[in-house]
């Protein structure tokens, strides 16, 4: 078993990796570029990320997730400023915190506000840290005894969860689910040799490329979305100004409590597969309103309302890491693409990690706290310089994405093939988009698809083609239980009505 | 579902179920060849048999559930942009993507990265054409300095013609 000496030695080589002069430039780096492109309307962080993800390539591994990290963290601060200060959350995650977060701005609290959210996420990200540091290698350890039984019905029940947490049809998500399943089935078979979906193209023999995927997506079909609108209207946003940075003592007084429930809601839930901020930061709004003595105050501009959700989202994203790093598996669609980051760069994310490159794993967990505070330290003062980055005509924006994004996908590879999936990708979002279908779950399964169906034939292997190996095993049947319960969740009145409260937005 | 019984102002369920019906049949017909094997030991062609008839089943669904499963769309009676806008902005674009493909390795970066954004900046109908043809010009210089000279990718500088 590992003790906690190995914790703090793990701790000590974490800060020695992220403290390193290369590292910390980078990580304030991806900080930086995260908040501003995480300003920018309408690019939340999985696009942020997905536009980014590139250019991080051309650096050492440790160095290279430490960035992506940084701009995880930096694009969802940014997305929080935005909620904030104009009503214009950058994603689902930050939707709650528009609804007490905004009306504080418009009582002139606007700048009180932004402070205890970024207050309020460094609280929660410290305390992640260290609930990280000391329960990753406990998981980890206990996952060893992880069969492919076991494996695949935790990826099984990720997928539905995210699922059933996803925004709209549930239906529709399904049907995403296997679009990106069968995505992810195209190149060479592992077992047999057999080409796949190949089409006849060499490109495609290991596989359909990840990035053109996301960036397609995500990138390219969100220029499509905000271009199509923008021709409808063209009212740019309302920038009220912003008040005085600091908290009252009243505000600061009901915050901090606010902030530690959050945090703790964050950080249990980040865990779950399919979870991570989303569910994290409505079940912290929702626990607020029901505890307060005043609920029916929430809504015109209470501070607890502010401080729960951005501590949860905070503490939820950073937990969502766990899974990723102790069990290989992605809990969400972010953390699918750290997965893509991961496999680039020659990691196979997974219970090894820890093992076999502790400075990696303990470096990204050390820098995740490194990240927090300097996203406090330099965002604060530079908000008012980020709130001017609206300001930027969309007219030179969509092609400074273009060209960052479509560039650094041809310098993943060195071949144009990409360039030319991407396209074929942004149009592919563009209509699903347009179908009402969120492509969360699709790239969530395209980079699930080819492991669970490795764990599938290998479970059917062991157990001679008799599927009742997945309810034998104790571990696995409690997953499929759980599933079941998240199915059949679905058909009951009260979670409808859950769904669609917490996306009413 | 609350309005099961109201009719639905859902039309994109139909393009979506066309969709997935003829992708799981072309992913069908494509994957005929690949060994599905035996339950034991499985071939290449079981996952992907059975996750394209999921994906034919599902779109059926959606085919049948008629749009119930959405909640009708804030402006169904706002008219669009119009088709012509549309067109413009999809073929702009996704083609100034493509253009860049097209012209990386013959005319190398600074003008590829010109033609895309040029083409890509005329995509907005009132876009003015000295200010498409200035962003265009400063972008790409600036992302043959980022790019090939700061980061140092191997991406080819120079048109062909001149090497």
């Amino acid at each position: 078993m590992i003790g906690h000496m190995d914790i703090l030695n793990g701790i000590v080589l974490g800060l020695q990796v992220a403290s390193d002069p290369t590292n910390i430039l980078f990580c304030l780096v991806g900080c930086l570029v995260g908040t501003l492109v995480g300003v920018l309307p309408g690019l939340g962080p999985t696009a942020t990320i997905a536009i980014l993800l590139p250019l991080t390539f051309g650096l050492p591994p440790v160095t290279g997730l430490i960035t992506l990290a940084g701009i995880y963290y930096g694009a969802q601060y940014g997305g929080s400023t935005t909620s904030i200060l104009l009503r214009l959350p950058g994603e689902a995650s930050s939707v709650v915190t528009v609804i007490d977060g905004h009306a504080m701005t418009r009582n002139g609290r606007g700048g009180a506000a932004l402070t205890i959210a970024a207050l309020a996420s460094f609280l929660a990200g410290t305390i992640g840290t260290f609930f990280m540091a000391a329960f990753a290698p406990v998981l980890a350890v206990a996952v060893l005894k992880f069969g492919a039984p076991e494996y695949f019905m935790l990826m099984f029940l990720g997928l539905i969860t995210s699922v059933v947490l996803a925004q709209g049809s549930v239906l529709r998500a399904l049907a995403m689910i296997m679009l990106g399943l069968l995505l992810g089935l195209a190149g060479t078979d592992v077992n047999s040799g057999q080409y796949r979906f190949d089409f006849g193209f060499y490109e495609l023999l290991n596989g359909v490329p990840f990035v053109p995927v996301v960036v397609g997506l995500f990138g390219i079909a969100d220029i499509l979305v905000a271009l199509e609108r923008a021709v409808k209207d063209e009212a740019p946003p309302v920038v009220h100004r912003i008040s005085s940075l600091w908290p009252t003592k009243e505000e600061a007084r009901r915050a901090t409590p606010a902030a530690f429930r959050g945090t703790v809601i964050g950080l249990v839930l980040g865990l779950l597969p399919g979870g991570g901020a989303l569910l994290s930061s409505f079940m912290a709004y929702t626990v607020e309103k029901r505890f307060s003595k005043t609920p029916e105050k929430f809504g015109t501009g209470m501070v607890e309302g502010v401080a729960a959700p951005e501590a949860a989202n905070n503490s939820g994203a950073q937990t969502a890491f766990l899974p990723l790093l102790t069990l290989g598996i992605p809990s969400n669609a972010i953390m699918a693409l750290m997965v893509g980051a991961m496999m680039v760069h020659g990691i196979v994310p997974g219970p090894r990690i820890m093992t076999n490159q502790p400075d990696l794993f303990w470096g990204l967990i050390a820098s995740m706290w490194i990240g927090n505070l300097m996203l406090l330290v330099i965002n604060l003062p530079l908000v008012g310089i980020w709130v001017q980055l609206l300001k930027i005509r969309y007219q030179f924006l969509f092609p400074t994405i273009l060209v960052v994004s479509i560039i650094g996908i041809y310098g993943v590879e060195f071949t144009t093939f990409d360039v030319y999936l991407t396209a074929i990708f942004g149009l592919l979002g563009y209509f699903l988009h347009k179908c009402r279908c969120e492509p969360a779950p699709l790239i969530l399964a395209f980079v699930l698809g080819p492991m669970m169906e490795e764990y599938f034939r290998r479970s059917m292997l062991v157990a001679r083609g008799d599927m009742s190996i997945f309810i034998t095993h104790p571990i696995s049947l409690a997953m499929l239980v759980v599933t079941i319960g998240l199915l059949l969740s679905l058909l009951f009145p009260f979670i409808q009505s859950f769904r669609q409260k917490a996306f009413a937005e | 579902m609350s309005n099961a019984s109201q009719p639905s102002s859902d039309r994109t369920n139909r393009p979506l179920a066309a969709f997935c019906i003829v992708v799981g049949l072309g992913a069908l017909w494509v994957s005929r060849n690949y060994d599905a094997g035996t339950v034991i030991s499985m071939g290449p062609g079981f996952f992907p048999k059975a996750v394209a008839g999921l994906l034919i089943f599902l779109g059926i669904i959606v085919f049948l559930v008629n749009g119930r499963d959405v909640e009708p769309s804030e402006d169904p009676e706002q008219p669009g942009i119009g088709l012509l806008s549309l067109g413009r902005i999809l073929l702009f674009v996704v083609g100034s993507v493509v253009l860049f493909g097209m012209t990386l390795h013959p005319l190398g970066l600074p003008v590829a990265t010109f033609l895309m954004v040029a083409l890509a900046s005329a995509a907005r109908s009132g876009a003015r054409p000295v200010t498409v043809i200035l962003t265009a010009l400063v972008l790409a210089v600036i992302a043959t300095l980022l790019f090939a000279f700061a980061l140092q990718l191997q991406i080819p500088v120079y048109p062909e013609l001149l090497k």
